[in-house]
């Protein structure tokens, strides 16, 4: 097994405890919904999408095996022909089939069309969460400036994203709010919804983005009131003291963990395991000691040395980690012995 | 259609004398040099049956890889590999030329009683472009093979480390190989039509086809243009597309699919045109409201440059775009309906012979009507937020271009064998194909319906073990799908080894290109035919026992 594939595996172990699960769903072809109310606008139209083309579909099939029973011919040789004066052509039959297909296009064009409006037009009163989309995880800013790779919302508020990418195309998808919308770098994009249903929900990325477009995964927790949401917001004023356990949490939540494993296998980028005091080589450049200035330059200005046999994949973290949390990296990667 | 032939000139035809285009000249040079629009179509059919294996492989090896979440047989990045090769081959050199290219190039010129296309040197160049376009994405993959999915949007496809330049160089080449074929096409409709042949007497064939080389006309270009700005981008980093440098993603969305919603119509169109000229045929019967078939491909050609939008539903697109989209995708919805339930109404009182050709079209029927359906969901903008970018929309696709061009194409490939080929090809064979075509179809893509509605988004190496069941039968079916065309061309090899010889009319098809012998000679018609009538006349033929095959009825 090559090395990528190995830091792939290990990285998918990694998440396991995290991995998101869809829960149970009590009707087999759309997931279960964060908010019954929120989401019907788009079940009952597609579901009504399904039954009528089931229908149709069937209707179409049987008349088409009729067809070939009925009039099927004898050998080729009695010269078959249908009687003579049969139909070739009709206008009032064109139309009796052009005409109704195009009322219920209209009526579903309609129908369509309300709900995306409502879907696209966010309340005023909405929490604001930003999210930005970068290879390969989301990383969601709350209103106290605290980031995480996992959104947290109350139930019964409506929630308003904005989203936007540091790298490549991405799409925030949330299958149980049936809601998606790219994350385009160099502009902003949003999206709105109310969860009603605590619990948890996968949360994807939906517009192809490279190596690790599938393990681009992230977690839709809905906290069953504002009073258990806020308890968990304050929470998170208060990291770890112990600067490697710190350093250990913002390794999974900024995602670095996407692209560096533990375990010395190299990835899209180098693993950490055992780099500290090492000499590191370049693409270009001398080489160099990995020690804290090293790391930090790593951490806030990637491109400035790119590491031998790696890409310039890194996106910069300037600007989103505080000097604290830059310290708690560099502990935990000191660490990693 | 009655041609006027005497008797005797259609006595040799029907025997058809040894000398035919295939046999005129001989040599390996005499078919690279040949000017001739049947062996130009032959050396099409090859180069899209060999692209046909080679984009069947990269499927195969994306289905086996999702026999499970996370690495089953192949990296992440090889992964990724195989599904932009799958699809880049796919579209480019299978889907596209299959039957314009390959059946049509043959086809044309005899159905309009033509001696050969309107610019053949013109014709001969854009196959040696399809060649280039191909070799350049062979060397593509040779070098490190791209990764950004067929559609190469930006910026991922202008930071990528693979080979994009010579992948988007080779799409651009065969962008042109198109655009010629189109042109080539449009005048020869045009210029060549035999004395006698009115626009509604020409066979629906080359009506689809001339819709669809407006098409390749007016939108390959686009893509031309799109190409070569991403390569400009990537080589010299002057910004279009990339925000990084000033330029802006999802411009180049809009362009891609400004040209690639209507390249869907370059694949489909023609292949409405094969079902047309099959169901008529086989059902002994004129094909009912001719005229509203017709017109309708040139509707739809017309409606299909104005939807592109609808793949721009979640890229930030303002709500009034989305909205003007989404109504006039809806509109495609009538002229495709028209066109099924003329088909359906052709075999109401007909005739009916059930031979492999028409048995693809019920295979046809069937798949196309869903692939048209599950268009609705994704027509419609709020249902579309849910779906677009998931495995639904995998499915509705491979349900129209696999489903829906892929077995025309098929059935288009069994129908003129006997005329390509001169030899007939074992029905059995053919049917059991028709029978694990339909249902390897329907086992890989019907449960992607309910993946995609489940969540799963596309283009996903790994993903949430829930999937993995519907992800398994899905990977069965496109095994017995590959069996079906093992089998197809299992009979298509046999035939030509052991084949009997094919007669000029084995079918009792009404138009022209039935009246010259099987495989027609180099010259196609020794005079022009003059045409009194429509192409669906099959009162005028009779089948004699002899020859296998029909003949005019002598009056
Ligand atoms: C998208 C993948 C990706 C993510 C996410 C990522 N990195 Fe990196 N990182 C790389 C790559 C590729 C390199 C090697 C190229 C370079 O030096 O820029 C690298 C290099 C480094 C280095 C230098 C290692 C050496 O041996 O030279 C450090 C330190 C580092 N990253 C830390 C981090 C930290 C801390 C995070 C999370 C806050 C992180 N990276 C997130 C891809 C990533
Ligand atoms: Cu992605
Ligand atoms: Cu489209």
């Amino acid at each position: 097994m090559n090395a990528a594939v190995q830091h792939l595996l290990s990285s998918i172990s990694l998440l396991a405890p995290e991995q998101p699960k869809l829960p149970d769903s009590p009707w087999f072809m759309m997931p279960a919904s964060v908010s019954d109310a929120n989401v019907s606008n788009v079940d009952d139209a597609y579901n009504a999408l399904v039954y009528g083309s089931v229908v149709i579909t069937v209707v179409i099939a049987a008349v088409m095996v009729y067809f070939a029973k009925r009039y099927r011919a004898g050998a080729r040789s009695k010269n078959e022909l249908p009687p003579p004066g049969t139909l070739d052509h009709h206008t009032g039959l064109e139309l009796a089939w052009s005409v109704p297909p195009l009322l219920v296009v209209i009526v579903l064009f309609v129908w369509g069309f309300k709900s995306f409006v409502q879907m696209r037009t966010a309340p005023k009163d909405s929490y604001e969460v930003k999210v930005q989309g970068q290879k390969w995880n989301w990383i969601f800013t709350y209103p106290n400036g605290y980031n995480d790779n996992q959104l947290h919302v109350p139930a019964g508020r409506n929630v308003k994203l904005t989203i936007s990418s540091v790298d490549v195309v991405h799409s925030l998808f949330l299958p149980a709010a049936r809601l998606k919308m790219d994350a385009v770098p160099g502009r902003y994009t949003s999206l709105w919804f109310r969860a009603d249903n605590p619990g948890n929900y996968p949360i994807f990325c939906a517009e192809y983005c490279g190596t690790d477009h599938s393990n681009m995964v992230a977690e839709l927790v809905v906290h069953k009131d504002e009073e258990e949401f806020d308890s968990w917001l304050e929470a998170t004023n208060k990291p770890p003291d112990d600067p490697v356990e710190h350093g250990k949490l913002l390794y999974g939540k900024q995602g670095c963990q996407a692209c560096h494993s533990l375990t010395g296998a190299a990835g899209v980028g180098p693993s950490f395991k055992g780099i500290w005091d090492t000499l590191q080589e370049h693409e270009s450049g001398p080489a160099s000691k990995v020690d804290e200035n090293y790391v930090k330059q790593s951490i806030l200005e990637p491109q400035a040395h790119i590491a031998k046999g790696f890409g310039p994949s890194m996106p910069t973290y300037k600007g989103k980690l505080s000097d604290a949390q830059i310290d708690a990296l560099i502990a935990f990667i000191k660490a990693q012995k | 259609m009655a041609a006027s032939t005497t008797t005797a000139d259609a006595l040799t035809q029907q025997i058809g004398g040894d000398d035919n285009y295939l046999t005129h000249e001989r040599g390996i040079a005499s078919w690279l040099f040949t000017l001739d629009h049947k062996r130009i179509g032959v050396m099409y059919l090859v180069g899209v049956l060999v692209s046909f294996l080679l984009g069947g492989f990269f499927a195969l090896a994306v289905r086996t890889e999702l026999l499970t979440p996370g690495h089953t047989v192949m990296s992440a990045d090889t992964y990724n590999k195989m599904f932009t090769l799958h699809g880049a081959v796919m579209v480019f050199l299978v889907v596209i030329p299959g039957i314009p290219a390959a059946l049509g190039n043959i086809i044309l010129p005899l159905q309009l009683g033509a001696k050969d296309v309107a610019f053949p040197r013109l014709n001969l160049m854009s196959f040696y472009l399809y060649c280039i376009g191909a070799l350049f994405l062979i060397i593509s993959m040779g070098i490190s093979a791209v990764d950004t999915g067929w559609t190469f949007y930006t910026p991922y496809s202008t930071t990528t480390q693979t080979a994009v330049v010579p992948a988007t160089f080779g799409a651009f080449i065969l962008g042109f190989s198109s655009i010629f074929t189109g042109l080539n096409f449009i005048v020869t409709v045009h210029k060549l039509r035999p004395p006698g042949m009115t626009w509604f007497r020409m066979p629906l064939f080359p009506w689809a086809l001339y819709a669809t080389a407006v098409i390749q006309l007016l939108a390959t270009p686009v893509l031309g243009i799109t190409l070569l700005m991403l390569i400009v981008e990537r080589v010299v980093g002057i910004g279009i597309f990339d925000p990084a440098l000033g330029g802006d993603p999802v411009l180049f969305q809009h362009f891609f699919w400004f040209y690639s919603h209507p390249a869907v119509y370059i694949m489909i169109v023609p292949a409405f045109g094969v079902i047309s000229e099959i169901v008529p045929t086989f059902s002994r019967k004129r094909l009912f409201g001719a005229k509203f078939v017709a017109l309708s491909s040139v509707a739809i050609a017309l409606l299909s440059f104005l939807v592109w939008g609808h793949h721009l539903f979640t890229s930030g697109q303002s709500v009034l775009a989305s909205t003007i989209f989404s109504a006039i995708s809806f509109l495609i919805a009538i002229p495709t309906a028209i066109k099924i339930f003329n088909w359906l109404t052709t075999m109401y009182n007909s005739k009916i012979h059930l031979d492999t050709p028409l048995l693809y079209v019920f295979v046809f029927l069937w798949v196309f009507v869903i692939g048209g359906l599950t268009g609705m969901f994704l027509a419609m903008m709020s249902v579309d937020l849910h779906l677009h970018d998931t495995y639904f929309v995998v499915a509705h696709f491979h349900y129209v271009m696999m489903g829906g061009a892929v077995t025309a194409f098929v059935g288009g490939l069994y129908y003129w064998w006997p005329k390509i080929s001169g030899r007939m090809y074992d029905e059995k064979l053919g049917k059991i194909s028709a029978v694990l075509v339909f249902l390897g179809l329907n086992i890989t893509f019907l449960p992607q319906f309910l993946l995609g509605s489940r969540g799963m988004p596309r283009r996903y190496y790994n993903y949430l073990p829930e999937f993995q069941g519907l992800h398994q039968l899905s990977t069965l079916g496109s095994f017995i799908l590959g069996l079906g065309f093992v089998v197809v061309a299992v009979a298509l090899f046999k035939s030509l080894k052991s084949g009997a010889k094919a007669p000029a009319n084995p079918w009792g098809g009404g138009s022209l290109e039935w009246t010259c012998a099987s495989p027609p000679p180099y010259y196609n018609f020794k005079e022009a035919p003059v045409v009194d009538g429509d192409p669906f006349e099959y009162d005028k033929l009779t089948y004699d026992e002899k020859i296998g095959g029909y003949v005019p009825k002598s009056a």
